[in-house]
């Protein structure tokens, strides 16, 4: 029998492995897909609550950050694409004129 | 939950009845079962967000529409698209004031009170000032488009829904359309390397700094069962002993997540180089609408979804005294006025910071919306004289580029001294009236329950002014003492749109410093009727 525990912990896995993804990896794109894993670990959250409480308002606002991530993913390689026409590079530590 | 029998729920049973029902005159359930009902709805509920409506329209259809069909040397008309958005939302809300259509609309997610009136009214007074601070400075950095000033648009429309909504999902949808409009304004200026870098910065800390503010709204969603804040502060007061814990971690996550946007410290990385990178118009915007977006959410939450958690005021007390530290600190050793302005405005973030703190019993949200505003007006006012400094080849942000402003160019000098006293907290500039309302409220507060916190965050608060006079000053010993290097500086790049904004920004941070009534009294209309939905 699966519990809503079960998908709190998994969530919480996730969620861990994003933002150590976000804090130590230096490939742009890889963060990136870090940031996703967040937000699918909200997704999780959001989904077990839900069959927990049977209201679908965690589905609807799962729905909503599914789309909204969508969204962030585009305009987020967009950016990089911009970047990489000027620079030539995806890895955070060769991003540094600004500073101070 | 509402079940039609007893027992197991059925597959429409798991909807909330909200979402079929509305309250029709006397106020009994009226299913909505004809589309004639449901248009019926929608017009009731429409009204509510008018303002909003008119920018989406002028934005899609003013700004994007004419960005097709223009040739691209009067592309400048676009923007005064976006100004015609802005005049006809600004009608709107004012109609809103005046025929007092306060209430809560769309199945509880979106409310029109005093408190969000005002700061809508703010977040379109910023705008105004960033359309017209555009016009002239995308012509020299040879990027007018209407998307640009549809962005700007859209960047507004999110501030206003974040201020209406009372709904965690409205909060969210509000917060992400405001930060990626600004994620593409920042690196608006695709071919400078500059802007493409800080636009790469705000989008990857922005993006994970909202996905752990979600994180801590499913925790939420999951420890009372609703999104809603007004359930929420009901459920969380009610919570059970051993889910105090889960409480406070949602609480922080929330913390973090909303830290980011208001740049306070140690959330504030993305900052500067954000601020230094971004063309200068969206730099004032961003360092005013985003921030005070970020604030309303701030308020609604801490003092009305989360006043019964225990531990908050702590962890953001310590926020705010590491922001006053770290955020003077840094601006001390500043050579690029927009880096220094960027670290002044973290600065600023702790002292909005005091008015939440000292909470709401004793004028605190008074005190941080009208920081807000008056912080609005001095600081677009730095920024628009920054813009001026702006010139064909010369990017003139470094402090050295302020030598000998004063012979040259009197006016502007003297008026860019009124807007850096005015930060710094001066009189008789606005500047002063802000830090003298945050600085009531927080003694107040500490007259009535005396804690070693509150205390230092006042000492904090009156030292950080004394430093930030230093920095600022920085910029008044260049403009009055410095000797300009070059002879044959080409002229300001004085535009109509500048100078409206520097009259307007100037004219307000003058009168409120001399007059502070009315904008006292607009504060306490802010806070007035506050969480009564």
């Amino acid at each position: 029998m699966i519990t809503t525990t079960h998908y709190l912990v998994l969530s919480a896995i996730i969620f861990s492995i994003g933002v150590i993804g976000v804090l130590t990896r230096r490939n742009v794109l890889i963060v990136l897909m870090s940031i996703e894993l967040i937000m699918n670990a909200v997704n999780i959250n959001m989904v077990a609550f839900s069959h927990q409480f049977k209201d679908m308002v965690g589905q609807a606002f799962a729905v909503f950050v599914i789309t909204v991530a969508a969204a962030e993913a585009a305009i987020g390689l967009g950016i990089v694409i911009a970047l990489f026409r000027n620079r030539e590079t995806v890895h955070v530590d060769e991003i540094d004129l600004l500073k101070g | 939950m509402e079940t039609t029998g007893a027992g197991i729920p059925g597959p429409m049973d798991l909807i909330p009845r909200h979402y079929f029902f509305y309250t029709n005159a006397m106020n009994e359930p009226f299913p909505l079962k004809t589309v004639a009902d449901t248009l019926a709805y929608f017009g009731q509920n429409m009204g509510a967000l008018g303002p909003e409506l008119q920018l989406l329209l002028w934005a899609l259809i003013g700004c994007m529409i004419l960005e097709v069909l223009l040739p691209d040397q009067s592309k400048r008309l676009t923007g005064y698209a976006a100004l015609g958005g802005i005049a006809f939302a600004s009608f709107h809300l004012y109609k809103i004031y005046v025929n007092g259509f306060l209430g809560v609309f769309f199945n509880e997610t979106t409310v029109i009170d005093p408190f969000s009136i005002f700061f809508k009214a703010l977040f379109l007074a910023a705008a105004l000032l960033t359309v017209l601070l555009s016009l002239r400075f995308m012509e020299i950095e040879n990027e007018q488009s209407g998307e640009y000033y549809a962005l700007i648009l859209l960047a507004t429309i999110g501030m206003m829904v974040m201020v209406s909504a009372i709904d965690l999902l409205t909060i969210y949808i509000g917060l992400e359309l405001m930060a990626m409009s600004f994620y593409i304004l920042v690196g608006y200026l695709r071919r400078n390397r500059l802007s493409n870098e800080a636009s790469l910065k705000i989008f990857l800390l922005g993006a994970f700094a909202s996905g752990i503010l979600l994180y801590g709204f499913s925790l939420l969603y999951g420890l009372t069962g609703s999104t809603q804040l007004s359930v929420l502060a009901r459920q969380l007061a009610a919570a059970p002993a051993q889910n105090r814990e889960m409480i406070f971690l949602a609480v922080v996550l929330v913390i973090v997540g909303l830290g980011f946007k208001i740049a306070a410290v140690p959330f504030h990385m993305w900052a500067p180089d954000a601020y230094q990178g971004a063309p200068t118009p969206i730099t004032a915007f961003l360092s005013v609408g985003s921030k005070a977006a970020a604030f309303t959410v701030m308020l609604r939450l801490f003092l009305g979804s989360f006043v019964s958690v225990k531990g908050w005021f702590l962890v953001l007390g310590v926020v705010a005294l590491m922001t006053f530290v770290v955020g003077n600190l840094a601006a001390l050793l500043q050579t690029n006025v927009k880096r220094l302005l960027a670290y002044s405005s973290i600065s600023h973030a702790a002292y909005i910071l005091l008015g939440l703190l000292a909470g709401r019993e004793f004028g605190g949200i008074a005190a941080s919306s009208g920081y807000l505003l008056i912080y609005t007006f001095m600081n677009f006012g730095a920024f628009a004289v920054l813009i001026l400094m702006r010139r064909k080849g010369i990017p003139g942000d470094q402090i050295a580029d302020f030598n000998g402003l004063i012979f040259r160019h009197p006016v502007i000098a003297s008026l860019m001294l009124i807007f850096l006293l005015s930060l710094a907290g001066i009189p008789p500039t606005a500047g002063f009236i802000a830090k003298y309302m945050v600085f009531a409220a927080i003694i107040k507060a500490y007259m009535a329950q005396p804690s070693a916190m509150l205390l230092t965050l006042a000492i904090a608060g009156a030292v950080a002014a004394v430093v930030a006079l230093y920095y600022y000053f920085l910029i008044v010993k260049a403009m009055f003492t410095g000797e300009s290097q070059a002879e044959d500086l080409p002229a300001l790049s004085f535009s109509p749109g500048v100078t409206a904004a520097i009259v307007i920004t100037a004219g307000m941070t003058m009168w409120v410093g001399i007059f502070p009534d009315t904008i006292m009294r607009m504060a306490a209309y802010a806070a007035s009727n506050w969480g009564a939905w």
